[in-house]
């Protein structure tokens, strides 16, 4: 997709290696989150990672990250940006939900009863450690169905996918690049329940309180979920009726 | 999620005669789905995965019984690793260290 002319002059700048921090975090995010949809394959990797001890890597775990992290795809990949590499960091958070609120078994309209979660694997990557080859574009349009997230959606640009696989499996074995396991509690501590309170307690903060009858009217539609499920769904996954002090109004 | 123990155990045997790639990925999408069993027999076939020598059918039986199995699942990990010589036992500790 055609980047807008200020990220297209972040490109120039980057190419030339020169790249600075602006002041604006949508221009120059300090980190990228990448979700991964196959937990196990996800723990194998971030397992072989950091366990690595040569000073190559063997060509097949490269073809795994492409293929389970990059998703065998090299431009239009979704990623979120995060201030810091801490998985509790709202940007995580947001970028957990926004990437699986459109999952069918989340949605209160199917019919089916619902899950309260999913397994997913993710990294907090430092934009630092991303090669020359690969861009990252501010997109919040891209974002489709989870609106407070918008602000954080890049999309990445991957002229050279080697380069990135080897680059991230660099990351991880020098523990420059986070990773975050989540499942349903309480197998998993960093459970998805937790990520969906912290994007909720955000929320809160930014829109007010949040009905699913009355969505906040700053709280636009996404694609396929309206405002109105999105908080609703976002309020299931975090359980917030468990919480000693429910909504007064339920 | 759950289901009747004979299944289980019928489930067991049929993934000791599948081709690695098939166990591995029948293992892995019941992890990925937080399967959750106690079933001796699957337990015990998952546990004979772990001295494969292909890595990633290791690491996904280790990733099976530490997500799957519960306490059972841990212990039939860790009495693998202690009695038995495996070809990637560095990774399989390292996988009962990440999901620890």
């Amino acid at each position: 997709m055609m980047p807008s002319v200020s990220n297209l002059f972040q490109r120039i700048y980057k190419s030339f290696g020169k790249a600075k921090s602006p002041k604006s975090s949508e221009l120059s995010p300090e980190n990228l989150v990448r979700l991964c949809r196959n937990r196990a394959d996800f723990i194998t990797i971030i397992n072989e990672a950091i366990n690595h001890t040569n000073q190559n890597w063997d060509h097949e775990l490269v073809n795994r990250v492409i293929q389970f992290i990059l998703e065998d795809t090299d431009s239009g990949i979704s990623v979120y940006s995060s201030d810091t590499l801490d998985p509790l960091d709202r940007g995580h958070a947001l970028a957990v939900v926004a990437e699986g609120i459109s999952q069918d078994n989340f949605r209160s309209s199917k019919g089916s009863k619902r899950k309260l979660s999913c397994t997913r694997g993710s990294l907090i990557i430092p934009t630092s450690c991303l090669p020359k080859t690969t861009f990252y574009d501010f997109t919040p349009e891209n974002n489709l169905d989870f609106y407070p997230a918008n602000q954080h959606h890049f999309d990445l640009t991957i002229n050279d996918v080697e380069e990135l696989a080897v680059a991230i499996l660099n990351g991880i074995n020098q523990r420059i690049i986070a990773w975050s396991i989540l499942g349903s509690e309480p197998k998993f501590m960093g459970s998805y329940r937790l990520q969906s309170a912290i994007a909720y307690s955000y929320c809160l903060q930014a829109f007010g309180k949040l009905n699913p009858s009355v969505p906040p009217s700053n709280w636009v539609d996404g694609k396929t979920i309206t405002a109105s499920e999105q908080i609703d769904t976002l309020k299931y996954l975090a359980q917030t009726v468990a919480v000693d002090s429910p909504n007064l109004d339920g | 999620m759950d289901a009747p123990s004979e299944y289980q155990t019928f489930f067991a045997r049929y993934i000791q005669d599948k081709p690695l790639m098939s166990s591995r990925l029948l293992l892995a999408a019941l992890s990925d789905a937080e399967f959750s069993t106690s079933n001796g027999s699957l337990l015990s076939t998952a546990s004979s995965f772990l001295k494969s020598t292909d890595k990633r059918l290791a690491q996904t039986a280790a990733t099976f019984l530490l997500t799957c199995g519960g306490t059972l699942g841990r212990n039939f990990l860790w009495q693998t690793l202690s009695t038995q010589e495996l070809p990637h036992s560095q990774l399989v500790k390292g996988i009962s260290e990440l999901l620890s």
